[in-house]
């Protein structure tokens, strides 16, 4: 099912927790709505790069889902944060979604 | 224009032999193999290899990481790419805001580099099919 033309951040945000739930190696989803795209950051913990590549299946499914937004998502290994951590690759004034 | 003629083009070869050099560690003069900045370039080698294609099919080239990943999804010939884009995309701005050094591997340059290779591979040859 496609939804409506014009999704909020936080629609899409939602609909990509509905992928994600119950997956052991996702820990945090955070969406901004900037001029033009929707962004999105999804903090992770990948036991293998196979697993990681896997995960940006996820950028298809949205772009598909939502076929009339600019999307962007972003999708960072919670081990490469180094010591600033969540911090300093998702924007403060994103919108955390509970997964 | 050609694809090959696109200055794009061009630039995305530069930048892959740019990682290969990297990736081969031919800068002794660090202490570490530059791994990270495998990642980072070979990116760039996609990025501007996508960029040419979509701007000579397309007539204008995507102005922010959200616009491409929508033309990759859109376009036939481009489609198959987009988890290879997406996957050096956050490779690389981990590698330039938030990593150490130490946490792109050989095995992660590698990949980065055999993605961007076979990106531009494959946008040369679809250029040549149609």
């Amino acid at each position: 099912m496609t939804v409506a033309r014009t999704a909020t951040a936080e629609q899409v945000g939602k609909y990509l927790a509905s992928l994600l739930r119950g997956r052991q190696d996702v820990s945090e989803l955070h969406v901004l709505q900037s001029s033009g795209v929707i962004e999105l950051w999804l903090i992770v913990s990948p036991g293998s790069i196979g697993a990681e590549f896997e995960l940006h299946s996820m950028q298809r499914r949205l772009l598909q889902q939502f076929p009339e937004q600019s999307i962007d998502l972003r999708i960072h290994d919670v081990s490469r944060l180094g010591i600033s951590g969540v911090s300093a690759s998702v924007p403060h004034n994103a919108i955390q979604i509970e997964i | 224009m050609e694809f090959d003629d696109h200055r794009d083009a061009a630039a995305a070869d530069r930048n892959l032999t740019i990682a290969r050099y990297l990736l081969e560690n031919r800068l002794d003069r660090l202490g570490s193999p530059a791994y990270e900045w495998v990642v980072i370039v070979s990116f760039y080698s996609a990025v501007r290899c996508i960029n040419a294609w979509i701007q000579l099919k397309h007539d204008r080239p995507p102005v922010n990481h959200g616009e491409r990943f929508r033309a990759i999804l859109n376009d036939p010939a481009l489609q198959e790419l987009l988890e290879q884009d997406s996957l050096l995309r956050s490779w690389s701005e981990q590698a330039r805001y938030t990593s150490p050094a130490s946490a792109f591997s050989f095995d992660h340059a590698s990949m980065a580099l055999q993605f961007a290779q076979s990106i531009r591979d494959h946008v040369r040859s679809t250029d040549e099919s149609v």
